[in-house]
């Protein structure tokens, strides 16, 4: 088959670039390895961080391309490639453009919702991530089953989800969202990869389910297209433009999780179909690889026996450690950062190496709650009113806890006994937990002097291992402006480019805010997708200056 | 969930149908998901089962009291979970066609309780058409297969 372009992945990136792409009158084909469509976008919440947007200036809400490039400037270290960065600045609003003139999508933004470093210079507190709405799946005819569904699927959008309060489940309104369901109404990540599918079909893209890429086709140093393996064969997809990889990370590929990413054992929380082959390709054609340390990191947690697309569920934990009546302990029972931290950087204390006991200090790592905390909020899908299932540790007091996982029974009653004295007067000296707005957006409001703290009460006590996950890696070929792969000499593979997480992410280790992964992928999904067709997306007038 | 509904034909006489499926030993492993059971009585059992609401699949127990008997017609049961909140009832009648052809009916409603139920049972009534063609499918095979039938099963039909 030819055609002008390839697109490998049908994730939020890859389904930008073909729209991007066929916005411009280009043929498109997308291939997606599994037999649905949408990647880890589809399980996603489906934001967008997008700074400078227009909504922030609709609401009076201050914000500049020189406080982002700022702010992400801090996040990245000094280490980043100010060129990317400023490209990401300077196209995300494009990338909106491109969804207002292409999709349905309405996007809000969410003024609750702040950086996740609130406090570094150039940040703000709230209005940079933009959350879409509900989709009809109805819309998209005989492609209504072919979305990936996750574990979080639920129909209802991230805006409706924070009035709800995510601190507990059992506060949602699930006959409504039966409803929906029952209907066909998406929300979340499965709606903004309805609306792209929607707009790539309108726009005439063909799209290829069951049909794995493994192979990049070259002519000389130009690639030419792909061989995938569709139906137990061979077949190549050649692409007069040029192919863009956006086929996801290496989080689900063990060994290579293991040589880069440096780090004990993981556990992803994305699509399974995210096992490197889009890295692999690159390297088997001399792409220069960066960020090979860094992934899109959250703490998780393992349910026994519950598999998803035959893989073990790693529910990500986000609002339960910032919610007061908890704390996260190592084994040695001690307190060891911020629980309320945003969930990317948290996990960075996770890792930390403790050179003369030559181990990983805080691996494995506990959250620890009271039996008030258990029946006031949810922990994965267990809500409050639920039996305690055998995956939960519960015990009447923290010694018998601590004996049970395997926490120092001395420690942990010491680290209880420290944190409730000050937790009392509403204050963390150790660690400043609830003194950040970013703390505060996922505590309890109800709760006073300090919306993310209490002393932890009576007993029973729970237990729960939490893992190293990872939403996935944003590791591998380096990319320019305009999105194309470096090859060792930092010189562009011609035909090749890359969006998404296959991809070095030009945030580096540094996580902005909600919706940084969606953001930052699309971003430089529509950027591949205009500069394969040699159409440069920054020249133009804008659709909202 | 809604009520589900299977009925197929075995060419088997209602008595030896009867005899296979009285025994719950004989067709338990022919349940979608199956993992283990164990008789706690004549009439109480446990059972695992891999249960798939299509997003996620995760192992259930699930206790089973049989209710009803009545010898070559019918046996009723409950089913509740053991720790996860979901509930129900079912049956497995059988009736004469012929000499040498039995009628066999398999009835099943399950309920999700605790806040997620409503949306639960949205997952359930879309899987439990799949489950009850595949565990009527896999219980006719068996059945015949255990009894030396050599010939081809007749297709079955439900709602």
């Amino acid at each position: 088959m030819e055609t002008d372009v390839v697109v490998v992945g049908s994730g939020g990136a890859g389904l930008t670039a073909a729209l991007s792409a066929a916005s411009e009158g280009a043929n498109v084909v997308v291939l997606e390895c599994s037999e649905v469509y949408g990647g880890t976008t589809a399980m996603s919440f489906g934001s967008l961080w997008i700074p400078n947007n227009r909504f922030m200036k609709e609401h009076g809400v201050g914000d500049s391309r020189e406080d982002a490039l700022t702010y992400l400037r801090r996040l990245t270290l000094g280490m980043g490639d100010d060129i990317l960065l400023e490209t990401f600045v300077d196209n995300a609003n494009r990338l909106l453009d491109l969804l207002d003139s292409e999709t349905a999508t309405k996007w809000s933004a969410n003024f609750r919702h702040p950086d996740y470093h609130p406090e570094f210079p150039g940040a703000k507190q709230g209005g940079r991530t933009l959350q879409g709405d509900l989709y009809d799946t109805n819309r998209l005819g005989e492609y209504k089953d072919l979305m990936r569904a996750g574990p979080i699927c639920l129909p209802l959008n991230k805006i409706e989800m924070d009035e709800w309060g995510s601190a507990s489940l059992a506060r949602w309104d699930f006959e409504l969202l039966a409803e929906r369901m029952a209907a066909g109404i998406a929300g979340l990540g499965r709606a903004l990869v309805g609306e792209l599918l929607e707009a790539c079909l309108r726009r005439g893209v063909r799209l290829i389910t069951g049909t794995r890429a493994r192979q990049l086709v070259r002519h000389g140093a130009r690639v030419i297209g792909v061989v995938a393996e569709r139906d137990g064969k061979g077949e190549q997809f050649d692409a007069r433009s040029g192919v863009v990889l956006a086929s996801g990370g290496f989080e689900w590929n063990g060994k290579l999780a293991q040589r880069f990413l440096g780090v004990p054992a993981l556990a992803p929380t994305s699509s399974p179909t995210s096992v490197g082959d889009g890295l692999l390709m690159t390297m088997e054609v001399g792409a220069a690889l960066g960020n090979m340390t860094q992934a899109w990191w959250v703490p998780a947690v393992r349910l026994p026996g519950e598999l998803y697309d035959g893989q073990p569920v790693h529910w990500p934990v986000l609002d339960p450690r910032s919610l007061p009546g908890s704390i996260m302990v190592n084994r040695q029972g001690k307190r060891f950062v911020n629980e309320a931290t945003n969930y990317n950087d948290i996990c960075k204390a996770f890792v930390a190496f403790d050179p003369a006991a030559y181990q990983y200090e805080n691996l494995p790592c506990f959250l620890v709650f009271d039996e008030r905390f258990r029946r006031s909020y949810s922990i994965t899908t267990l809500t409050p009113e639920m039996e305690t299932p055998s995956w939960l540790a519960e015990a009447d007091s923290l010694e018998d806890l601590a004996r049970n996982v395997g926490i120092d029974e001395t420690g942990l009653r010491w680290q209880v006994e420290e944190f409730n004295r000050q937790a009392a007067g509403g204050v963390d000296i150790a660690f400043h937990r609830g003194e950040s707005v970013y703390d505060h957006y996922r505590g309890d409001k109800e709760v006073k002097p300090n919306p993310n703290l209490r002393p932890l009460g009576p007993g029973p006590y729970y237990a729960v291992e939490l893992l190293l996950g990872t939403i996935g890696t944003k590791a591998g070929p380096l990319t320019d402006r305009f999105g194309r792969v470096l090859d060792t000499r930092e010189q562009p593979i011609p035909g090749l480019f890359a969006a998404g997480n296959v991809a070095a992410a030009a945030f580096g280790a540094g996580y902005p805010g909600a919706g940084s992964t969606l953001g930052c992928g699309m971003t430089f999904g529509f950027v591949a997708g205009k500069s394969i067709l040699d159409v440069v997306p920054t020249t133009g007038p804008r659709r909202h200056a | 969930m809604p009520e589900i509904r299977r009925e197929t034909s075995v060419p088997l006489p209602i008595e030896r149908v009867w005899d296979f499926v009285s025994d719950m030993n004989n067709w338990a492993a022919d349940m979608p998901g199956y993992i283990a059971h164990e008789m706690l009585s004549d009439l109480k059992s446990v059972w695992r089962l891999r249960g798939d609401v299509g997003i996620l699949s995760r192992e259930v127990e699930l206790f089973v009291n049989v209710v009803e008997w009545t010898e070559r017609s019918s046996i009723g049961f409950t089913v509740k979970g053991t720790h996860e909140p979901v509930s129900g009832r079912g049956s497995l009648g059988i009736g004469q066609e012929s000499s040498h052809e039995t009628r066999l009916v398999f009835q099943m409603e399950l309920e999700a309780g605790s806040a997620m139920g409503p949306v639960i049972n949205v997952l359930l009534a879309k899987v439990a058409p799949r489950i009850a063609d595949d565990f009527v499918a896999a219980l006719s095979a068996d059945m015949l297969a255990k009894t030396g039938y050599t010939g081809v099963p007749k297709r079955g039909k439900g709602r």
